[in-house]
This record gives C-alpha cells, sequence and structure tokens, in this order.
C-alpha cells in the first residue's frame, strides 16, 4: 500500500512542479489572498471553486444531442426532455456548491512522525448550517482519505496520514476538498491552508552509544558530597548539626548522638553528546542521536541532550523524551 | 461589602511594593481562593518583599524557610526528637505548621525537600512517621523561585507546578516608580510598619464569598472554549487539564470578587489566565518552559470572547 | 478510530469499482422501466436476450460468474446490432435506432464494472427514455417518462455517494427534490426559450403497424378498426359543433377497385383542388383537429376544408394532405364549409375516366342485377339510388362487424348471398354497382361521428369511428355524398357505432373495451376526464411548437425583436435560478445559533468598526468599551451604557439582572426587557 501511495505522491508533485516557479508563487499568493489560512475554516463562496467534471460534459452533451433531435424532429416533449436535462444540470451546481459551503473544518492536533514514516493530521469535519454534506473527499499531498459524510453527526474526526520525508516542523500544502455529490455531474474543490504543522523527527540510525556517555558511579550518575538524596552513614554529632539531621532512633537505642550523612547525585552525569556520535554529517548525527535517545529512553535511564547552542538537562520519562526528540527535530 | 477591605489590603501592600499593583491584585487573588502562591523572577524583584507583605497584611502567622541545596525535608516539616525524659519521642513540629509558609528559592532545593513540601501543601496535612498532624487554618505556601536557567537550582517538576495555583512574575519597575526606589528607602525597612489589615475571621468571610460569585453559562462557554483550544492547538504539548480548568474558574471568581465585582466577565478569566495556565502549558516550540506567557498571549488572542456563529 | 487512508480514486477506477447495492437495483430498475414502454417495437429474442443479460449482470453483482471476456461480449453486441438490423431490414428510421439504441444499452450491462460505465449506462437510459416521446406525446408517456428520471437521478444519486449500504428511500428523497427544483427552469425553458426549425430534414418512416385507415380498402378492413378504441383525433370546435350525422372527417378517396380490394387515390395522381369549382355555401365550422400519428399523408377534415397552422395541400378529391407522413401528432386549424357544391359544371375526362373503373370481368351477378334496376328506373341516376338504398333497407341485410368470408366474386357474394356485411361492404357495393351503370361514384374513407364531451367544445373521435361511405357525381349536382349504410342501420349516421350493429357485434372482442365500461357511469365519467386532461395536455404542451410560441411571444411582448425575446427569456431565467440559489444555500439556519444579546452586542462592534475601531476576536467586552471610549470620547457614555447591558445580560447573576426592574419578579420577562433596551440602544447608536 505504501508504494503505491508513495508514487502517486511523487506523480502529484512533477505534475505540481511541471508549473513554473513564478506562475505557482503567484497561484500561491492569489490562494492566500482569496483563502487565509487558518485553524478553522468555513467553506463559503469566496472559497469553493467550481468546475463540470468529465461526467458532466457528457451529461452536457447528451442534453445537446437530445435538443438536435427535439428540433429535427420536431418533437417539443424530446426538446422538453433536453430542457429538463439543462435544468437538472443548473440544479446539480446549486446541489454541489451548497453540499461543500458551511462545511467547517477545524484543524486538531497532529502526531509527530519519524522521518520516513506516516505523520497523523487530526482534523474535524463540522457543520456550520444545519444541513447534511456528503461524499466529502479530503485530499492532501496527492493522498485521499475515503470519502466522507456528515449527515447525522455534528461533528467527525478525519485522520490523515500523510508520509514525511525531511527532518524538521512539516507544513503541508493546502488541503484539498472535493465533493462531486449529488450527481457527479459537477465538481466542487476548494485549497484550505489549515493552520496546522507537524514535527517530524530525524529518522533513527542504528549506532553505537559513545563510550563517553556511559561513565558515572551508580546509574551513571557521580556521586556529590553533600546532598539529601541517600544516606551515606553516621557520624559524631557537631554542635552545629541540625538537630534534623540527628539519629533520634540511634539516641534511644545509645544515648549517644549521632547525625546521619546523606550524599546526592549531581543531575549531569550521562550525556549525548553532539561530538561523541560517530557520523560524519549533521543529518546523520542527529538520526544517531535520535536512536540514541529512544535506546536511552527505552532503557529507562535518565540523561541529558547535548547540541551545539542547546543543552537539556538529564531527565527521563515520556515528556523528557520528546523534549529531546522534539529539539532534534528543530535542531 | 467585603470590597472596602479587600481595597485596603491592596493598598496596604502596595504601599511597600510600588507600582505592581495588578500583581498585589493577583496575588490576593489566589490567597482568597485558599491557593498557593509562586512568585517567580529574578533575585532582587521584590518576590520576598511582596510575600512577607502579604502574610503581615493577613495579619497571619508565617515562617520563612530560605530553600539551600542542602535543606532536609525535617528541617521543614519536623523530626521526632526523643526526650531522655519521658523516654518519648516528641514530635518537633517544622516551620510548616504556620499560616503562611514563604519558602524561599525553592528551586534550590532538592527534588526530595520540594517533594516534601509540596505535599503537605496538597494535603494540607503532615505524616511523620505514621502519625498526621494537620496543618493549621488557613494555610498558604508562597513560594519565590528563580527563573530555572539560572544555574545550581533544581526545577520543580511539571507535575508538581500544578499545586500552586498560580504563579506570577513581578517583572521590573517601571522608571518612575525605579526612581522613587532609588530615592526612598528600602522597602524592606517599611515592612516592620505594616499592620495587620484584616481579622482572621474576616479572611475566611472572604474566602466563602468568593465561591458566591456568579459565573454565568456564557463565562463558562468561554473558559471550556479556551480549554479546548489549548488542546486542540498544536502550539501545546499537552492542552489544560480539567484541575487547570477549574482552577482557572476558582481564580477568575476570586480575581472578580478582588475587581469588586460579583460575578465574572470574560475579562477576569484573561487577568488570571496567564498566571494560572502558564506553568501548566508547555508549548511545542518550548524547550526551556519559558514561552509559556507568550503561549497564553495566543490562546487569548486566538479564543473569541462572543462566540461566533 | 479506523486509518483513514483509502487509495486514490485513480486506483479505484482501475481496480474495478464496488458498486453501492443500492445503486445497483436502482440501475436494474431503471434497465427494464426504460425499456418496458418500447416491448412492442422489439422483437421477442430482445428481450429474452434483456432477460438474460440482467440475469447474468446479478449474478456478476453477487460474485457468482464473472463478467463475459471481451470477445464474447464482441460478439454479443454485433450479433444483436445485426439481428436488429435483420429485424427491421434497415439502419435508418425510428425503429431500428430504437432497436440498435436498445442493444447497445443491453449489452453496455454486460461491461458496467466502473463508475463511468455506470454513467454511461445512466446516459443511455436517457437516450432509450427519450426516444420513447417518437412514439407518443401523450401525459400519461411525460408522467411515466418523469418517474423514470426520478429514478435515474436517483441512481446518479446513489453512485455519487460513498456509503456502502444505504435504503433506497433517501436517494429518492434526494431525487424527487432535484427533479421538483428542476421544473420550473425546464417550463421557462420550454416555452421561452426560441425554437428553430429543424436543421437538417429526417425520414421518419416507421414501419410499424399503426392502427388506422390504410390506402386499401378489402372488404372487413372497416370492421377489423372498428375493434379499437384508440383515440384517432380530437377536434375542437370555436362556435358550433356540428350535429352527428355531419360529421363526415374525410380522409382519403378509393378509386381503383380489383374485384375484391378498393385503392386509394395516389397521392402523386392528386392535383389542387379547383377554386373555380368550388361552391362555399353559408355555413361553416371553425375547429382545431389534434391527430394522432397515422403513417399517412391524410390530414382528417369535414369537407370542403380550408386548412392553415400546417404546410398541407386541398387535392381535388376534396381531401387534404400534409407534406410528408404524420409519425408524430400534428394540429392544425380547419375552417369547413358543409353545403359546398364541388364540380357542378362537369368533370374532365381524366376523373372521368377514372371514377368509371371497374376491373374487367367478375361480379356479373352484380353487373347484371345493376343494369336491370338501371333500366327499371328508367335510367334516372338519382332514381337508381333511390332504389338501391330501397333495397339495402327493404332486403335482409344485416349491419355487422362480423361478415363471413367472401371468396372471389366479393359483390356478388356479399349482395346476393351472405347479406351481412360493415360500413364498407356496403359503399362498396354500392359504388360498384353506380360505376356498372356509367355513374361515376368513389368510394370516400375517413371516420363518422366522434364523442362530444362534457368538458370542453371537442369531439373526440376513435378508431372505431372509420367509416367509408360512397360519393356521386351527378349532373348540375356535383359530387353528393349517399352512405348506404344509413339504409341498413340508420342509428350509425345519427348515433355512431354503439348500439348500431343490427346485432352485438360492435367491439366483442375487447369485454374491457371502453365502449363496454361505457355503461357504467362512473367509470364512463373518469374516461372522459382522464381524456380531457390528455386531451389539454396536448393542446396546450405536446403541440406547442415555433407558431405557438410566435404567439406567445406576441401576446406577452406586443411587438417581437430578437432583443426583447432575450430579455425575457434571460430576465426570466436568471429569476429562478436567483430564486433556486437563494432557496438552496440560503434556506439552512446556522448549525448554532447566536444569543441575541451577543448578535446586538457584534452588531454594535460592526458599528464602531465602521468607524475604525475594530474589537480583536480577544478583546473582552468591557477592555473594548475602554479603547472604544478613549478613541471616539463623544460616544463614551453611550458605548458604557451599551456595554454595561451586554455584561449584564451575559455574566451578571440573574438577580442581580432582576435587580434593574425591582418590581418585575419575573427574571425572564427581565432579561427580555434588558435585550430591548440593548436592542433600542444598539440601534440608536450611531458613532460619528
Amino acid at each position: 500500500m505504501s508504494s503505491s501511495m508513495s508514487t502517486s505522491s511523487r506523480a502529484a508533485e512533477s505534475r505540481f512542479s511541471a508549473l513554473s516557479r513564478p506562475v505557482r508563487a503567484r497561484w500561491q499568493r492569489w490562494l492566500d489572498r482569496r483563502i487565509p489560512p487558518g485553524r478553522e475554516v468555513v467553506l463559503d463562496q469566496r472559497r469553493i471553486f467550481i468546475f463540470p467534471t468529465l461526467m458532466g460534459f457528457g451529461y452536457l452533451f447528451t442534453a445537446f444531442l437530445l435538443f438536435i433531435a427535439g428540433i429535427n424532429y420536431d418533437n417539443s416533449l424530446i426538446l422538453n426532455f433536453s430542457f429538463f436535462l439543462g435544468s437538472l444540470f443548473v440544479v446539480a451546481i446549486l446541489q454541489t456548491f451548497s453540499n461543500l459551503s458551511g462545511l467547517e473544518i477545524t484543524a486538531g492536533t497532529t502526531e509527530p512522525a519519524f522521518a520516513g514514516t506516516e505523520a497523523k493530521f487530526n482534523l474535524h469535519l463540522g457543520k456550520s448550517r444545519r444541513k447534511d454534506h456528503c461524499s466529502i473527499l479530503l485530499e492532501w499531498h496527492g493522498f485521499a482519505a475515503e470519502p466522507r459524510n456528515l449527515i447525522d453527526a455534528e461533528k467527525i474526526p478525519v485522520q490523515m496520514l500523510l508520509p514525511t520525508r525531511n527532518r524538521g516542523v512539516f507544513h503541508p500544502e493546502r488541503l484539498k476538498i472535493t465533493s462531486v455529490y449529488p450527481l457527479g455531474l459537477i465538481r466542487a474543490w476548494t485549497w484550505i491552508a489549515l493552520d496546522m504543522e507537524c514535527l517530524v523527527y530525524p529518522k533513527p540510525v542504528v549506532c553505537e552509544l559513545p563510550p563517553q556517555a556511559q561513565q558515572g558511579g551508580k546509574d551513571g550518575k557521580a556521586p556529590v558530597p553533600e546532598g539529601n538524596e541517600d544516606f551515606d552513614g553516621l557520624r559524631a554529632y557537631q554542635e552545629t548539626d541540625s538537630l534534623n539531621t540527628v539519629d533520634w532512633k540511634a539516641y534511644a537505642r545509645s544515648g549517644d548522638l549521632y547525625t546521619k550523612r546523606f550524599h546526592g547525585y549531581q543531575a549531569e552525569s550521562r550525556w549525548l553528546q553532539w561530538d561523541q556520535v560517530p557520523a560524519q554529517y549533521a543529518e546523520l548525527k542527529l538520526s544517531q542521536l535520535c536512536f540514541l535517545v529512544l535506546d536511552m529512553a527505552r532503557g529507562g535511564t535518565p540523561f541529558g541532550l547535548q547540541l551545539p547552542g542547546v543543552k537539556i538537562e538529564p531527565g527521563s520519562g515520556p515528556e523528557h523524551q520528546k523534549r529531546c526528540l522534539e529539539t532534534l527535530a528543530r535542531f | 461589602m467585603s470590597q472596602p477591605i479587600i481595597e485596603r489590603l491592596v493598598k496596604a501592600v502596595g504601599a511597600i511594593l510600588l507600582g505592581k499593583e495588578p500583581q498585589i491584585r493577583l496575588a490576593i487573588a489566589c490567597l482568597l481562593a485558599k491557593g498557593h502562591l509562586l512568585l517567580e523572577d529574578l533575585p532582587g524583584m521584590g518576590k520576598t518583599t511582596l510575600s512577607h507583605a502579604l502574610a503581615r497584611v493577613l495579619g497571619l502567622s508565617y515562617q520563612r524557610i530560605q530553600f539551600t541545596s542542602d535543606l532536609l525535608p525535617a528541617d521543614i516539616i519536623g523530626t521526632s526528637i526523643f526526650n531522655p525524659g519521658s523516654s518519648h519521642f516528641e514530635f518537633r513540629k517544622g516551620p510548616v505548621f504556620a499560616e503562611v509558609l514563604l519558602a524561599d528559592e525553592i528551586n534550590r532545593a532538592t527534588p526530595k525537600t520540594q517533594g516534601a513540601l509540596l505535599e503537605a501543601m496538597e494535603e494540607r496535612q503532615v505524616t511523620v512517621e505514621g502519625h498526621s498532624y494537620a496543618l493549621p487554618q488557613p494555610f498558604f505556601v508562597i513560594a519565590t523561585q528563580n527563573p530555572v536557567t539560572q544555574m545550581g537550582t533544581f526545577p520543580l517538576p511539571e507535575s508538581q507546578l500544578d499545586r500552586f495555583l498560580m504563579r506570577i512574575s513581578l517583572g521590573y519597575p517601571d522608571p518612575r516608580i525605579e526612581r522613587e526606589l532609588l530615592k526612598g528607602s528600602n522597602p524592606r525597612d517599611l515592612l516592620e510598619s505594616v499592620q495587620a489589615v484584616l481579622t482572621k475571621d474576616e479572611l475566611s468571610t472572604l474566602q466563602k464569598k468568593v465561591d458566591a460569585i456568579h459565573v454565568s453559562d456564557a463565562l463558562l462557554d468561554y473558559v471550556q472554549r479556551i480549554l479546548a483550544y489549548t488542546r486542540q492547538s498544536n502550539q501545546f504539548v499537552f492542552g489544560l487539564s480539567p484541575r487547570a480548568g477549574m482552577a482557572l474558574v476558582k481564580s477568575a471568581r476570586s480575581f472578580a470578587m478582588v475587581q469588586g465585582r460579583d460575578h465574572v466577565i470574560p475579562e477576569d478569566v484573561q487577568a488570571v489566565l496567564g498566571p494560572v495556565a502558564e506553568h501548566r502549558l508547555s508549548g511545542a516550540r518550548d524547550i526551556t518552559g519559558h514561552e509559556g506567557e507568550r503561549l497564553v498571549d495566543h490562546v487569548i488572542k486566538h479564543v473569541d470572547v462572543i462566540p461566533r456563529r | 478510530m479506523k486509518a483513514a487512508h483509502a487509495k486514490p480514486e485513480r486506483d479505484l477506477r482501475r481496480h474495478g469499482f464496488p458498486m453501492p447495492r443500492t445503486a445497483f437495483v436502482l440501475l436494474l430498475a431503471i434497465n427494464v422501466l426504460a425499456v418496458l414502454p418500447h416491448t412492442e417495437r422489439v422483437p421477442t429474442w430482445m428481450l429474452l436476450a434483456f432477460g438474460c443479460v440482467l440475469l447474468w449482470r446479478i449474478q456478476v453483482f453477487r460474485e457468482r460468474w464473472p463478467f463475459p471476456s471481451k470477445w464474447l461480449r464482441l460478439v454479443l453486441v454485433l450479433g444483436g446490432f445485426a439481428g436488429v438490423i435483420f429485424y427491421h431490414g434497415t439502419v435508418f428510421g425510428p425503429d431500428a435506432g430504437v432497436g440498435l439504441l436498445i442493444t447497445a444499452y443491453l449489452f453496455k450491462q454486460l461491461e458496467m464494472a466502473t463508475r463511468r460505465d455506470a454513467f454511461l449506462v445512466v446516459i443511455l437510459s436517457y437516450f432509450v427514455l427519450a426516444t420513447e416521446f417518437l412514439f407518443s406525446r401523450s401525459l400519461y408517456t411525460t408522467i411515466y417518462v418523469f418517474l423514470v428520471l426520478i429514478l435515474i437521478t436517483a441512481t446518479q444519486i446513489a453512485l455519487n455517494q460513498s456509503e456502502p449500504r444505504i435504503a433506497i428511500a433517501r436517494p429518492l428523497k434526494v431525487s424527487l427534490k432535484l427533479v421538483l427544483q428542476s421544473i420550473p427552469l425546464m417550463i421557462v425553458l420550454f416555452y421561452l426559450f426560441p425554437r428553430i426549425g429543424p436543421l437538417w430534414q429526417l425520414n421518419l418512416n416507421t414501419q410499424q403497424n399503426r392502427v388506422g385507415l390504410s390506402d386499401r380498402m378489402s372488404p372487413g378492413d372497416i370492421a377489423n378498426l372498428s375493434r379499437s378504441g384508440e383515440l384517432a383525433f380530437r377536434a375542437e370546435f370555436q362556435g358550433a359543433i356540428p350535429p352527428h350525422r355531419e360529421r363526415y372527417w374525410r380522409a382519403t378517396v378509393f378509386d381503383r377497385f380489383d374485384g375484391r380490394t378498393w385503392y386509394a387515390v395516389d397521392d402523386s395522381v392528386l392535383v389542387p383542388l379547383d377554386m373555380q369549382q368550388l361552391e362555399y355555401g353559408v355555413r361553416r365550422y371553425q375547429y382545431r383537429v389534434y391527430l394522432e400519428p397515422t403513417s399517412q399523408r391524410w390530414l382528417m377534415t369535414l369537407p370542403a376544408a380550408q386548412v392553415s397552422g400546417i404546410d398541407a395541400k386541398s387535392t381535388d378529391a376534396l381531401s387534404v394532405l400534409a407534406q410528408s407522413t404524420l409519425e408524430a401528432a400534428v394540429s392544425y386549424d380547419v375552417t369547413s364549409f358543409p353545403d359546398y357544391r364541388y364540380q357542378r359544371a362537369g368533370l374532365n375526362r381524366l376523373d372521368y375516366s377514372r371514377y368509371l373503373q371497374l376491373p374487367v370481368g367478375g361480379n356479373e351477378q352484380s353487373r347484371q342485377y345493376a343494369r336491370e334496376q338501371f333500366r327499371r328506373q328508367g335510367s334516372d341516376p338519382a332514381r337508381f339510388i333511390d332504389s338501391l338504398l330501397r333495397w339495402y333497407h327493404d332486403e335482409e341485410f344485416i349491419y355487422t362487424l362480423n361478415p363471413q368470408r367472401l371468396g372471389r366474386n366479393t359483390i356478388d357474394e356479399f349482395l346476393f348471398q351472405t347479406r351481412r356485411g360493415y360500413c364498407s361492404h356496403y359503399a362498396g357495393a354500392f359504388v360498384f354497382l353506380l360505376r356498372s351503370v356509367g355513374i361515376p361514384a368513389r368510394l370516400v374513407g375517413g371516420y363518422l361521428g366522434g364523442e362530444g364531451h362534457p368538458l370542453g367544445k371537442y369531439l373526440l373521435v376513435h378508431q372505431y369511428d372509420a367509416h367509408a361511405w360512397a360519393e356521386v357525381w351527378l349532373e348540375g349536382q356535383g359530387w353528393v355524398r349517399f352512405d348506404p349504410t344509413g339504409a341498413v342501420a340508420p342509428n350509425r349516421i345519427e348515433f355512431g357505432p354503439l348500439d348500431s350493429t343490427t346485432d352485438d357485434s360492435f367491439l366483442r372482442e375487447s369485454p374491457l373495451s371502453p365502449e363496454r365500461l361505457r355503461n357504467l357511469a362512473l367509470l364512463a365519467q373518469a374516461r372522459l376526464m382522464v381524456d380531457y386532461v390528455d386531451y389539454l395536455w396536448f393542446k396546450n404542451v405536446a403541440s406547442y411548437d415555433t407558431e405557438a410560441q410566435n404567439r406567445l411571444f406576441r401576446d406577452l411582448l406586443g411587438q417581437v425583436t430578437p432583443q426583447r425575446i432575450a430579455a425575457l427569456v434571460g430576465g426570466l431565467g436568471a429569476a429562478i435560478v436567483l430564486v433556486l440559489a437563494l432557496s438552496i444555500l440560503l434556506r439552512h439556519p446556522p448549525a448554532r445559533k447566536l444569543d441575541r444579546a451577543d448578535r446586538l452586542y457584534l452588531r454594535f462592534c460592526l458599528k464602531l468598526q465602521q468607524r475604525g475601531v475594530a474589537r480583536a476576536a480577544g478583546e473582552g467586552p468591557q477592555d473594548f468599551a475602554k479603547r472604544a471610549a478613549n478613541t471616539l470620547p463623544a460616544q463614551a457614555a453611550d458605548i458604557e451604557a451599551i456595554t454595561a447591558l451586554y455584561l449584564n445580560l451575559k455574566y451578571a447573576p440573574l438577580q442581580k439582572v432582576a435587580h434593574f426592574k425591582p418590581q418585575q419578579s419575573n427574571t425572564g420577562d427581565t432579561l427580555g426587557r434588558l435585550e430591548k433596551e440593548l436592542a433600542q440602544r444598539v440601534r440608536a447608536f450611531k458613532p460619528s
């Protein structure tokens, strides 16, 4: 499935790039003026384009042939038949238009992806007017979601999976919304720019954990003498010690005052560092760091990430992992 | 009417901390909503002064703890000390057993110590060696912290940040006020002269009144639109939680009362949205944890006060 | 949530398209319904083939059978075409055309795999359906066609909606809506779209066997016709309707007799009516005839007729001929002069010989009888005719639809043996007898009578009114009509064929015919009603043509110029499209209704925006009021009052709202009053 999709995507792209660059730029500018980007778009007459489909032209030709037949056979009812087809065509234009107009598209969340995999874009289709919308086709970068109906529901979620290629922030092109409902004679469509973006993490590339990152004491942390994290032992009480640190249980047992000693851990110990990954090229470095971040996070060990100009303090948990991956994505 | 009292409170604190009336109002609103307050700013911006002044005008007993990296949990909540005379352990209450606890530079302590305080804040009681000791009523924590980018700090974990109802930054004073400061004496010296404005009963009456502040359906709609926006928008890693929503409404109520109104209007929500939501939101672009403010502006700008269509 | 990734439509087209069940059922239905009216025009084997193809297609849909292979399909289609051509003997003409169309339609089913194929079937359905109008233009055909059109439209809807299974009612409902919405524009186009003449001449010769008069008449032909209750034509009168005995609708004249069959005058030998020889007389009837297709050129008229409204020629046989055979219904205006006299001055030689023609031998007994009788009457034609009619009347002649079969000498056998016959027997024998003694005479074919309609001033003439009578040329009188049938069965002339036979043979073979049912009063009423509606339909719609349109334009526009026509058509069309657009696009109320206070407040904001103070989306009312009041100090009081009202309405507790009017305990009323006040203030608010 994915292979067929990528081919059609490439086809779509090459079709698009067939337009010369200035034409494309002007087209984009015109679109931006006419259909400004937003997070919530309600389709109205300014945004909807309309043109007959191939079938629509076939239908019109049929009406024309019947018109000629009606004239030549001097048959007013055949003539009327062709007038009916014409009128139905006009109604189809209005109905197809009406089927799209009032549709409300709301940008939802996106789910980040690793480069080369599919990013999930969540959208909502809703009604701004009390009418149904049928067979709405969403198309993005040449990929279509299956047609949607908004008949009883007020709002339905739509998830679009878009393949990603490069690391970074993925701003998809304009979303194309099409419908030929009810008669398939007219295509009504629009391109809307949704204020949506999706993070694309680097593609993880397997590599060895650099040796420097493995040094350290317990769990890779270097102990520091003073602190309150772990109990270290007892020593004789001194005048200046806080009463809170006196081991009162020992006192109760022995009558001697002892002070509990603790040590803490230095927070920076296990670091994934830019310079320490084997690859030469920046992108590959990022990919390897990405792999390492995932690897470390899977192991549950706290780690920090250091890139030129960016430093993330060590930590663990999904949130920390996410933060690291985002940093790699945006670097 | 409660209004004169509140105005007196604002005035009394304002006399100490010049030119910061909006922040003072927010801080008072936070305390009247029975919330803990986190003051965040660089050293020397008047955080401590504000917290002291607040404690004093509220007429409450207060304790101050300077957090350091070697501060132990026991230093806050207290310890059981063996009394050789009675051969019994006696609980020696720590500074947390105060009506107002000033936790200075809370992010200098280790997470373990911070955790002890935050637990006490949440439960409003302290458990030592299997015994529970209730904290006094009222009980406020006013914590101050330096921005986390400062060296030698342990940033509060996000899960614990939302124990604080509001996070307020004071910011630099404007030049006119700063000149006054430069001319005059150290505001800290004035602290001694501050008198309690409230009795304890008056305080609890005021706190009860917060719940009577009217919140209309239209306002709840607005709040829900804000919550939905933070959840739907890509600007945020995580949207606001239901707890954050409740904190927002409660703060808005309290702030409306501080503003002398018996009902909440959208401006109240907007005023408290920053202090309430900033430290609970992290933005998608936010790596350092410090774009919350910009994000809140974004939310206010994008969520229409009046529902369209 | 289900992963929403579908293959692009391009792929669907290649891999076949999962035909929605509803669409498939509808496609089958329109197949059957579009072909149904054509059943009598196509060979029986095609109907069988049609059934087989549908069965095959159903099996394909159920995934039991595969589609037939490409070669098999090719063979089937070519075989079908060949069969149709063989059956009709030609590829030209509507019958063969419709046959070929239906063949194509039929076999298209067997390759209906994609959405585009299904669409082609829909298009072909349109054609098959439209061709039905070549054969019938009645209201009921039109209603049928429109019902099928609703189904076709529903099929298209079912094809284009995306759910795999839907109730059939849904596309039908939408389709009905679309069709109804199309009708107003269609009506305007129908009446006002400028009609142009045929672009090229078409030969519309159908080989179809129409019920009606033919150009030859054997004994018993008209009797067969009399068993048909089909409508022949309608005549709508202005002024008086002629009495029954004057309703001799003339179609054609039969001049040649071969001993068994009479042949109509060849159209090509007929010369135009000789106006010099025609005396009109005083009385006249004016009427319009709506003639059903006959496949003949004859226009039914009451002689002597002046026809207008159609390209026709009056012949010296007093019949009127259209330019070409009538394959479709036509209508024309006629003025008739019942008291005419023609060719009183004399016949030319050619006519003389034509109307005295007899076969060389045969029917000797009749010739013998005529000669004797003529001599007995002193060779006076008038007395001779009289004696013949008396003979018919006095002898045991029986007027019946079921005459016995006649052998070689038909006249002899009829006159002297069987003596049972219908109008053509009596009239034919009468003309034969006259010609035998040298009196010019001819057989006239047409209709006698017509049923008056209670609702309109028109007559319905059915096929069973078909009649044959005689015309005799008498010295000094010209052509005189004699109806020998009247001598046998006078009722036929006075009242019509019903009960006029002297046995009970009339329409005996169709027990459910309208004639039987005519006895049931209620049904008779209903039948007349149905016919009346169809008559109105034909008069106002089906026969609407270029000339009728010109009349309409004259009535509507006064002076007819292309500009005026364009303005009328364009204006009316645009108006209808506009109304349609508004009703389709603006009919739906917003899904979320805005609170009245919000609406008013937004209007207030709009007014301020027009003064350059625009509220930002996230700006609260109070903040905005402050800013606006700063910008427009003159309006500060208004701005604050409106904002306060709005804030109170939306955000303040009810009891506080109630404080605005303390005497009012009902908060609902108070809210209403506040809203009203807000409305007034917003309306009155005019920022400068």
